[in-house]
Order: structure tokens, then sequence, then C-alpha cells
């Protein structure tokens, strides 16, 4: 039983190995001289403009959260589509009842504004 | 592949579904907001009737994952009751028809708990039950800091789902199943070193949804800040369903009892002990419902189909007390949540005083009232099983826990100078709801061999 077990060992020993193997080399064989522009936070070897911490609307965190979801939905169907012609009329009507609920939802969303991003077209 | 589906078994999950669904609907057009009231309440009365059509199918099973017993049903009737009594107590307070789409919705996944005997969809279940739970809290605006106490109910769940998801792993990997039953029949010969830690794992899990004392911390931090609806849902329904979980659980597999033992003894301790240095009503309701828990479990070590019936009669007897309990403390306007706000209640309001009062007695034990049979039962399995060292824990605590119940009764009684007061204009539903559930519990404790009915209903026919 604890044999199985073994190669996650070993995996995992590899894994802090390594990473903690890379800080300790890079520590001991760095010259570790300080300077203004190593302490910087690092952006691809332009100045910084600002602040690193922003603020953004709260919407593109929901059509993100929007994304995900329907995302993963999405992935069910491919599942669906496998076993669809053996199981025949009853995982029609059950994927059906699904599209139905995700439907509800997304009408649910447009109507309280969630896709709303505060832009006017076309006025 | 041919799937075998009657309507009827999932009509009790179709009808919470579906009312959701329009409740959501409702919500779009602010005219229709107050079907959501509407909707709740005939889809909770539709759930009803199709769980009672149950009981000439079980036990059966239904989509491959969910066992339909006695214990289901029962526990799904006990529960749409709850959830009728909850949604009783809050009409007109929640206004928003979401809030009524997203409590039936806490009930969907509550009531498909109950019949889970698959660890997976025991687990998605919970979460269900869980995370809908803590969105419905976040709406209210009553209480101290209920977005605080939200928060922070959220983020120890959470923490609790990771230890919860890490026992089940394991004993997957032990058992190479996730039917509890499977797993019961794996182990039973020589338990390994990765199914008693998966056990314990999860244990830990369900322990700090029950807030079981080591894990009670958050309960009197979140019960203090928020508002009565949401106690009264923690404190009854959350507990419901983690002691039906355990009771699932230990129904297939060894249970672990010297650890449940040592676990009951020192929830209801603490919890009593804690409750008597309590001088805001809220951390009292909370510490005190801490220690009901510690009695529940003391029932589930009998691990026989009579500690089930004792737990049964216990849930019964907690469960409304604690509703009706609620409902009186909701209609009061209170400043600090202080107990001092009791003092000469009698006088201004004899009969909340009087209500409040029965109550306490129950929740105490004394004779006449429900509480005093409910604790009987509990003991008598304790005595029967041999735990002595526990029965006399059991029996000390009830004796402390008389000591704070009667010395809120004396204040409310024979002191002076209290402000609590109820503002008449608001608190009619609240008002009904707490006479209907003390008129039952008046009528329980009066035909007691109606409770054993009902309690014996439950162990009818377990699968």
């Amino acid at each position: 039983m604890v044999s199985q077990f073994v190669p996650i060992g070993l995996m995992i020993l590899c894994a802090i190995g390594f990473a903690g193997g890379t800080l300790l080399a890079s520590y001991l064989l760095g010259p570790g001289k300080a300077s203004i522009r190593k302490s910087m936070p690092y952006e691809c070897g332009l100045e910084p403009l600002q602040e690193g911490r922003g603020r953004y609307s709260i919407h593109f965190y929901m059509v993100a959260l929007m994304f995900i979801v329907f995302d993963i939905e999405a992935a069910f169907f491919f599942l669906w589509a496998l076993v669809v012609k053996s199981m025949g009329w009853f995982a029609v009507i059950e994927m059906a009842v699904f599209v139905v609920i995700l439907l509800v939802a997304y009408f649910y969303m447009i109507k309280k504004g969630v896709f709303d991003l505060g832009m006017e077209y076309g006025h | 592949m041919n799937v075998d589906i009657s309507l009827n078994l999932l009509l009790p999950l179709i009808w919470p579904g579906l009312f959701s669904m329009l409740c959501f609907v409702a919500a779009l057009q602010p005219a229709l907001s107050a079907l959501g009231t509407v909707f709740y309440f005939v889809g909770l009365v539709f759930t009803l009737h199709a769980l009672a059509g149950l009981w000439s199918l079980v036990p059966c099973e239904a989509l491959g994952s969910m066992y339909y017993d006695s214990l289901f049903v029962w526990g799904g009737i006990m529960l749409t009751t709850l959830f009728i009594v909850i949604g009783a107590l809050n009409v007109g307070r929640m206004k928003q028809a979401e809030r009524w789409g997203l409590l039936l919705l806490v009930f969907l996944g509550a009531l498909v708990i109950l019949a889970a005997k698959d660890l997976l969809l025991l687990f998605v279940a919970l979460e269900m039950f869980f995370i809908l739970l803590v969105l419905w809290m976040a709406f209210f605006e009553e209480g101290d800091h209920p977005i605080y106490a939200t928060v922070r109910l959220f983020l120890t769940g959470a923490f609790a789902a990771g230890f919860t998801v890490l026992g089940i792993s394991f004993l997957f990997g032990s058992a190479g199943s996730l039917n509890l039953a499977d797993i019961g029949r794996q182990v039973s010969d020589a338990p390994s070193f990765f199914y008693a830690f998966g056990l314990l794992m999860f244990l830990v899990g369900i322990f700090f949804k029950l807030s079981v004392v080591p894990f009670h911390h958050w309960a009197a931090e979140v019960y203090q800040d928020h508002a009565y609806p949401v106690i009264a849902m923690l404190a009854v329904v959350s507990k419901f369903i983690g002691i039906f979980i355990l009771m699932r659980v230990f129904f297939h597999l060894p249970m672990p009892r010297e650890l449940l033992v040592g676990i009951a003894a020192l929830t209801m301790t603490v919890g009593n002990v804690a409750a008597l240095v309590q001088q805001r009503v809220k951390r009292l309701l909370a510490f005190s419902s801490i220690a009901h828990v510690g009695f529940l479990l003391m029932a589930l070590v009998g691990g026989n189909l009579q500690g089930f019936q004792a737990m049964a009669t216990y849930l019964i007897y907690y469960t409304f007390t604690f509703m009706a309990i609620a409902g009186v403390l909701m209609l009061f306007r209170s400043q600090e949540d202080r107990i001092e706000e009791f003092d000469g209640l009698s006088g201004r309001h004899p009969y909340l005083a009087l209500t409040l009062t029965v109550c306490l007695l129950a929740l105490a034990g004394i004779p006449p009232t429900l509480g005093f049979i409910a604790k009987w039962k509990v003991f008598e399995v304790a005595y029967q099983t041999g735990q002595m060292g526990l029965l006399v824990v059991a029996i000390l605590n009830s004796l402390v826990a008389a000591y704070y119940y009667l010395a809120w009764i004396v204040r409310m009684y024979m002191k002076q100078g209290g402000t609590l007061y109820w503002p008449r204009e608001k608190g009619l539903p609240v008002l009904v709801t707490t006479i209907f559930i003390m008129v039952g519990l008046l009528a329980l404790s009066v035909y007691p061999e109606w409770l054993n009915q009902l309690s014996s209903l439950a162990i009818s026919n377990i699968l």
C-alpha cells in the first residue's frame, strides 16, 4: 500500500529540491550587490509608470466570472455529445433542461446589467 | 446504456429547482418581486407532497448515487417544515425575490445531502448548500456587522471544505470506491492507516460545519454580528444536516467511538461553561447550540437504531424549540443585545415573557417540557451502551445549563429596569409562526407517544 506512494513522494522531493536548490544556488553564487535599478519592479526592462495596484471596475471581474462559468458549462456538452446516441431521448431532454437553466441565468444577468460596462454605443 | 428513471423519485428535487428559477425570473420585474414569497411557499408545499408520496416507494435508489430510505423521507419532511418556518419568519423582511430563490436552492442542496451515500455527491451537495447559504446571508442588513460575519463564516467554511475533500480523497484511495456501503465492506476487515487518516480529515470538515469543540470558535463570532433569521438557520439547519451526515457515515463505516465520546463530552462542557459567562443574548444562544450538539453526538455514540431514534427525537425537539426562541427574540427591538435588557420583561409583555420562559425551560430540559423527554431518551441510550462516564458528564452539564437558562427567566420575572420592548407595528408573521410552533411543541409534550411514533418513522426502513 505504502509503496504505491513512493513515486509521489519522490516527485514531491524533486520539486522541493529543484526550487530550493535554485534559490540556494543563486544566493550562494550571486554577487548580491543591491542598487536602485535592481530593486525596482521588473517591467520587461521599462521604467515603471505607476503603482502596480491600480483600481479597476468591478465589471471586469463580473465578466471574467461569467466567462469562466459558461466556459465550464460548455465543457459538459462535449461529454454529452459522446453518449447522446447511446442514451437516446433521455439525454436530449436532460440537456434541454440544462440549457433552459443556463438561459434563465443568462437572461437574468443581461437584465441585471452584468454585461453593461457603462459604455453607451450609438448615442 | 439504459437509464431507469421515475419522475416520482425526482419530483422532490425538481420542485425546489423549478420554483427557485421562477423566483429569479420574478425578480426581473420590480412589480412581480412579491411573487418570490408565493413561489417559495408553493414550491415547498409541492416538495412536501412529493416527499410524502415517497413513503410507499422506499427503500430504493435514484440516479445511481442517491438512496431513498425512511431516514431520507423523514429528514426531508423535517427539513421542508423547518424551511417553511424560516420562510414564515422572514415574510415581509425579504423584499427581493432573489433571496427567496436562493433560500429554495439552499433547501435543494440540503435535501440532496440527506439522500447522498456517494461521497462525491455528498461533497457537491454540501458545498451547494453552504455557498448559497453564505450568499443568502450576505443580503441581510440587520445585525451589527452582517457582511463581516458572513465573510468570516465563508472563510471558515471554505477552510473546512478543504479538510472534507482531502478526507474523501483518502477514503477513496484506501477503499477504491466513493460509495459509503462499498467503503464499509472494504475496510471492515482491516482498516488501513490511509482509511483512518481520511475518515479523520472528513470528520474534521464536518465538525467545523457542526461547530463542535474544538472547531467551534467561529460560531459565537458569526452569531453575535448577524440577524436572528440567519442565527436560526445556522443553529438549526446546518446542525441538522451535519448530524445527518454523521448518522449516514457511521451507519456504514466502523465508528471511532472513543474519539466521538471525547468530542461529545468536550463539546457539551465547553458550550455550557462558556454560555455561563456570556452577557450578550446571541453569544449565549451560540454556546447553548454548541452544547446541544454535544448531546446529539452522545446519541450518535450509541451507534444502534435506538440511538438513531433518540437522535431523531432530540432533533425534533431542538430544531423547533430553537426556531420558537429565535421567533420570540426577533420580535423585540434591542439596543445592544445585552441580557440585562430582559429585566422585568414580564411586566411589559407578559405573554411573550411566558412564551420565552416555556422555550427556555424546554432547552434546559425541565420535566413537563419536550426537552426532558428528548434528553431522557439520549441518556437511556448512553446507559444501555455502557457509556457511564459520558452519562455522568452529560447529567452534570444539564445542571450547569439549567443555571443560565433559569437565570434568564429570573431576570424576566424578578428584576426591573430593562429597556427591551416589542414595537407592535410589525412582526405579525413572526408572532403567528411562533404560536404555531409552540402549539405543536406543547401537543408533543402532552402526548409523548406521538413523538415516539414520529421518531420511529425515521428508522423504520434504513438502507
